[in-house]
């Protein structure tokens, strides 16, 4: 087999060892006359002679060597001059800087590595991940064997950028070889539109496999990319908030990982905040989509998610309701265990006393809920009403009370007693009296004076009673409402009005429910001193701009995702084989071939505005909570000041 | 012989192909492998081991191979000289292709495949651009096996890697074991797909989107083709190996009485034997068999037995059952309709523990029950013997009595304490009713078995069989051994069902041995394939062949039994219509020793 001789590049190069193939390339190590070494990547003969992959080829290799990217290993020269599109010369080549040091995967080799060192790896790791997404690119099929560890412990990124040709050329009869990498985040094996949380996931598994020395799941098509082994179990010593993060690097879906790399960088650092939580999701009360928890502007219907309320502490006109009769068939019990999924913090026991008391044990009577029960209670009044019809229309006897009413029916028997005590006392005069009418009035008087009594005694009981009945369920907590005039609730409104894209309402719930806690924070200094309310507005001041930019950059996704979806790249390879089959116009071709470079290039396009989306979420964040801890720090300095000085004072 | 190069004909993924001209001036084809490919050693190693292969397969809808020879450094496989077009030409330019045009196509790559099939040979990589057309519109498949010469050097060794083109590979394609002659009739019918639409059947954004449509998406409507050609078509896209046509010769048979079209045509599609859905993963299998093929787990179906099945917790003797207990409970026996249990009594009541869930079934099942009721969480017990066999049952009949008197006593001392005899017959009659309560009331079973749920029973041999196949199901590795083993019963069972009583009485015993050895056969493959690991197919270690080609030997003879099952039934059917009697105790007898010889 004859061995091909590398593109002169650089005259005086000199070749070292044999080439060997690189994905689509093949490669030679070369000391260029400089002394430095490179590797010359020339396209494989077969696949540069399909026009559209050598097209493709040239366009992301320029793009990697234009990229400003610190850790990407240096292009020096791309080739053959003047055109490398031209399909009438040698096919096109690259050189590039090697970088003295190790690959990653070499690296891996010896894992399970210690913790620290992990630590320390992924750190720098997700440092020059989020140097390559802050250039606007993503990995997307980030491979140890093209990561280089320095000596001096830089890393670079070596051969990356040929994701997009792989998938080009499945198309082509030029290439059989599918891969299916287990560093290859889900949404990247699937489809050709992906953001930097691909690559968090492929950091993820970097680290997992450093962390255990084998890769979290093994060689296989999705299905079985479902259950994780618990990190402990693997290996005991990995300190849960790294396990939490790692497995959050590895969820599979892009919403659940950490935003941006420099989150897990943040976090390996040991700064991080948030980013062991997994996102809590819960329903939204008006449409029933699923939500994120706390949130209460619902992104799915654009109402208020929360439309029931929590009463105010000592509301005289509180509601409770209280179911009248239980049942034990499953409708019954099914319908009341939706009832509370829905509204309650969390859905009670439902087991009730049904039928005669006396057929229950007193340990089953001390567990299970009498009837009248209370079902939920301190809920605002229209809320009471609202949450009763519901009940009633599901066939529920229920009715509603509140404390106003107990304090009527105590008053009520109060007077009751007070009443049949004076009767007693009159009645009792009146048989005193003597004469047949003292008695007999005397006598009615009495027994009037008893009854009331009795009813009086009875209601006063029964009031007792209700004071004392803890309801099942209390319905889940609710901030105050979000402001309608809030002008970032406004801005986010607007947007949600035409996003369609779930990765982008995604984002703006993030953003909506970060929003909302600035909301609350305003809302709870709303009446304290002027000082209070300034620092709240200094607080909300930069998460303005920041917001308005995720405005415009949802929009601009917006755009793009709508033409992106007019561009199918199977249809267009089609045409374009049709073409030359048909020996069509080669403008045509040429238009077809331009097609293809418009849809790499709103790809391009997106995965960089999807990563500022992401990267304004996450600073909005950070925004946030420092904001609010920066104000809770204030002020709770002020009041330490104040007690100083009291104490001075004294 | 020498050869010289002449001009390069076309290029593919492995390599270009040239014309070839040797000194008395014939011209053949010449496929040199690129210097991507040949640089591995074991990639070139797999294409001459495929290439000596191929060589002396001749058909007229095959191109025919010549061998390897040696041009100056270069190896080049001589191969016949095909001058016309190719099949992705035909479709690039003239496709959706009149359904007269797809059907002749078709029966000549099926015609072809069917010839190198019987040579043992899995083209792999079947696609429009392999099928090259001759001057003459013969359509000639090339590059049999070839795809296995692909290079796997430059992938990762943590990477799943295959060789395949995705607009056509079979859903089975990513595991290499399970690719075989029934892969190539999958990829037949993307491209029969492709000529009848333009487009073939699925597609997605990425390589491995599309395969995943090819695993998890519907069939393609496939509008505009008459009703015959799209069902062979959809016959051929089944996602199941085991559901397609078994052999090209069936399909070549299959698309040629489409154009005589007087001719009955008989798919497998038409046929049923009684099916049922899995409990737990859903899918469907024969109903005869009581596990099912797809996730290997024992299918409940109680029957009328000794055995009684009583819930006996959480929670104290007498007391009522959580209610959100009963709740998972009911939705369980809703969810697994195959149970056959009919449980209105537990929709309206939350019993009192302990209760009996169901009674009078067989031990099987009891025991199955009492596992899965013990995964719903609940404590459950089975025992032989009627409602009232568990002594803890009696305990709670006692003290649902006594509650029941204590109530009724009090009432009728308040309502007869004026009279001594009515107050003995109150006593007499709460004393009663507390009985009955606590011990007939109380005790009843909350749910019952349906009575439709019993099934006639087939001969004891028959039945045996089955009873075996449904014994070594579930310690079967891989799932499509599994299936494999289904496409044996169900159709074993569907040509009984075609059998007239006479015919029937005659192969039944024969068919019963059929499927207990297919049974046996499928589990020790299984075994085979567990010992060699997928590693083993890329090395060119002889041994390690060696294996290889028993385990395809096993494979093959259980796929030629389906096969034959399949064109038996077929010609019951047909000879019914025309009202021929037909038994072929002989034949059948065959494959039972053909299988019979493996063991």
């Amino acid at each position: 087999m004859s061995t091909p001789n590398p593109p002169a590049a650089f005259p005086g190069q000199r070749v070292i060892g044999e080439p060997f193939r690189l994905r689509h390339e093949i490669a030679w190590t070369v000391e260029l006359p400089d002394g430095r070494r490179a590797v010359i990547a020339q396209l494989v003969p077969e696949l540069a002679a399909e026009g559209a992959l050598r097209r493709r080829w040239v366009a992301d290799m320029e793009r990697i060597a234009a990229l400003p990217a610190a850790h990407l290993a240096p292009t020096l020269k791309l080739g053959p001059e003047p055109d490398p599109r031209d399909p009438a010369v040698d096919p096109p080549w690259r050189v590039r800087l090697d970088p003295a040091g190790t690959t990653l995967d070499h690296l891996l080799k010896r894992a399970p590595l210690p913790i620290d060192e992990v630590i320390e790896l992924g750190g720098k790791l997700a440092g020059a991940l989020q140097s390559f997404h802050a250039a606007g690119a993503v990995l997307r099929d980030l491979d140890p064997r093209s990561i280089v560890i320095g000596d001096d412990g830089k890393v670079w990124f070596t051969d990356v950028g040929h994701a997009r040709l792989a998938i080009l050329s499945s198309r082509t009869a030029s290439s059989l070889l599918l891969e299916c990498s287990p560093y290859v985040a889900a949404e990247a094996l699937l489809g050709t539109v992906v953001d930097a949380r691909a690559d968090v996931y492929s950091l993820g598994v970097v680290l997992w496999r450093a962390l255990t020395g084998r890769v979290p799941f093994e060689a296989s098509l999705l299905g079985s990319r479902t259950a994780l082994p618990e990190l402990s179990t693997v290996r005991p010593e990995v300190p849960s908030t790294l396990a939490a993060l790692v497995v959050r690097c590895l969820a599979h879906e892009p919403e659940q990982r950490p935003p941006t790399a420099r989150d897990v960088a943040d976090a390996l650092a040991g700064r991080g905040t948030e980013v062991a939580l997994v996102i809590m999701r819960t329903n939204c009360q008006a449409c029933g989509a699923l939500m994120r928890a706390g949130l209460r502007l619902c992104l799915a219907c654009g109402k208020q998610a929360v439309q029931f309320h929590r009463a105010a502490p000592d509301d005289p006109d509180a509601v409770r309701i209280v179911l009248e009769k239980a049942k034990e068939d499953a409708a019954f019990v099914g319908g009341l265990h939706d009832f509370y999924e829905a509204v309650a913090v969390e859905v009670p026991k439902l087991n009730f006393v049904v039928g005669d008391q006396r057929m229950y044990s007193k340990a089953e009577l001390a567990e299970r809920h009498k009837t009248p029960a209370v079902l939920i209670a301190n809920l605002a009044p229209d809320t009471g009403q609202a949450l009763a019809l519901r009940l009633r229309a599901g066939g529920f006897k229920v009715h509603t009370r509140t404390p106003r009413q107990d304090a009527a029916t105590a008053r009520t028997a109060r007077r009751m007693l007070l009443g049949s005590v004076g009767g007693v006392v009159a009645g009792s005069a009146g048989i005193a009296a003597g004469g047949g009418l003292g008695v007999v009035f005397g006598g009615l008087a009495v027994m009037m004076a008893v009854v009331t009594l009795i009813v009086g005694w009875g209601l006063q009981r029964r009031t007792k009673r209700w004071a004392k009945r803890v309801p099942l369920a209390l319905l889940r907590a609710t901030p105050a409402a979000l402001p309608a005039g809030d002008a970032l609730v406004a801005t986010i409104a607007s947007v949600l009005a035409t996003a369609k894209s779930p990765d982008v309402r995604a984002r703006l719930d993030e953003l909506a429910s970060l929003v909302q806690r600035l909301c609350d924070a305003k809302a709870a200094v709303a009446s304290g001193t002027s000082a209070e309310i300034a620092d709240a507005e200094r607080v909300t001041a930069p998460v303005k701009p920041l917001v308005e930019l995720a405005r415009t950059t949802a929009e601009a996704i917006e755009t793009i995702d709508h033409q992106l979806a007019t561009l199918d790249e199977g249809a267009i390879m089609r045409a374009l084989a049709r073409c030359e089959a048909r020996r069509e116009a080669p403008e045509l071709r040429l238009d077809l071939l331009a097609g293809l470079d418009t849809l790499r290039n709103l790809e391009e396009q997106r995965t960089s505005l999807m990563r500022r989306l992401l990267e304004l979420t996450s600073l909005t964040r950070s925004a946030v909570s420092l904001g609010l801890n920066l104000v809770a720090t204030l002020r709770s300095d002020d009041v330490e000041v104040a007690h100083a000085l009291a104490a001075l004072d004294e | 012989m020498e050869y010289r190069i002449g001009r390069e004909l076309g290029s593919g993924a492995l390599g270009k192909v040239v014309e070839l001209l040797d000194d008395d001036g014939h011209a053949w084809a010449g496929k040199i492998l690129h210097h991507s490919q040949g640089a591995d050693e074991r990639a070139r190693r797999r294409f001459e081991a495929e290439a000596r292969l191929l060589t002396g397969i001749a058909h007229p809808n095959l191109i025919a191979v010549h061998g390897l020879v040696r041009i100056g450094d270069q190896t080049a496989l001589r191969m016949e000289l095909v001058t016309g077009s190719d099949l992705a030409r035909l479709i690039a330019t003239d496709a959706p292709l009149p359904p007269e045009r797809v059907i002749e196509l078709g029966r000549g790559i099926a015609a072809g495949l069917a010839e190198a099939h019987r040579a043992g040979l899995v083209h792999r990589d079947l696609k429009p651009a392999n099928v090259l057309l001759a001057d003459d519109g013969t359509p000639k498949v090339a590059d049999f096996g070839l795809a296995r010469a692909t290079s796997f050097a430059s992938s990762d060794p943590d990477a799943l890697a295959v060789a395949g083109t995705p607009d056509y590979m079979a859903p089975e394609s990513t595991d290499p074991l399970a690719i075989d002659a029934r892969s190539d009739l999958y990829a037949l019918g993307c491209i029969l797909c492709e000529l009848v639409t333009g487009a073939p059947p699925y597609s997605g954004a990425t390589a491995f989107a599309t395969l995943h449509a090819h695993r998890n998406d519907p069939l393609p409507v496939l509008d505009g083709a008459p009703d015959g050609l799209r069902r062979v078509i959809r016959w051929l896209l089944a996602k199941s190996p085991t559901d397609r046509p078994q052999s090209a010769t069936e399909v070549e048979t299959a698309l040629a009485n489409l154009t005589t079209s007087t001719a009955l045509i008989s798919l497998r599609e038409d046929t049923t034997v009684g099916e049922r859905r899995c409990a737990a993963c859903g899918a469907s299998g024969p109903a005869l068999v009581n596990v099912c093929f797809s996730c290997g787990v024992a299918q409940l179906e109680p029957t009328v037995g000794p055995r009684s099945v009583f819930v006996t917790g959480p929670g104290e003797n007498a007391a009522k059952l959580d209610a959100a207990l009963r709740q998972k409970l009911l939705a369980w026996i809703s969810k697994n309709p195959a149970l056959g249990l009919d449980a209105a009594l537990l929709t309206k009541e939350v019993p009192r523990l302990p209760f009996a869930l169901v009674i009078g079934i067989d031990e099987a099942s009891a025991t199955a029950l009492v596992a899965s009721l013990r995964g719903l969480g609940l404590d459950a017990e089975a025992i032989v013997g009627g409602k009232l066999a568990l002594s803890a049952s009696r305990k709670k009949g006692w003290t649902l009595a006594k509650r029941t008197f204590t109530i009724g006593a009090t009432g009728t001392f308040f309502a007869f304490r004026s009279s001594g005899t009515m107050m003995l017959i109150g006593a007499a009659v709460v004393t009663l009713s507390a009985l009955w309560r606590g011990f007939g009331h109380a005790t009843r079973p909350v749910t019952k078995l349906k009575k439709a749920t019993a099934r006639a029973l087939l001969p004891s041999a028959l039945e045996a069989a089955l009873g075996r196949v449904a014994n070594v199901v579930p310690a079967m590795a891989a799932a499509r051994h599994r299936d494999a083993l289904r496409g044996v019963v169900e159709r074993a069972l569907s040509l009984r069902d075609a059998l007239d009583a006479r015919q029937r009485a005659e192969l039944e015993p024969v068919i019963a041995e059929l499927i207990d050895h297919a049974a046996l056969a499928s589990s020790r493959l299984d075994q085979l394939e567990a010992e060699l690991s997928p590693d083993d197919l890329r090395s060119g270690d002889e041994a390690r062949r060696e294996s290889w080609h028993a385990r395809d030997r096993w494979a093959g003879k259980i796929l030629q039994v389906t096969a034959f099952l399949d064109a038996m039934r077929a010609r019951t059917v047909m000879a019914k219509a025309k009202g021929v009697g037909l038994a072929d105790v002989d034949e059948l007898r065959a494959q039972v020793q053909a299988l019979e010889e493996l063991e």
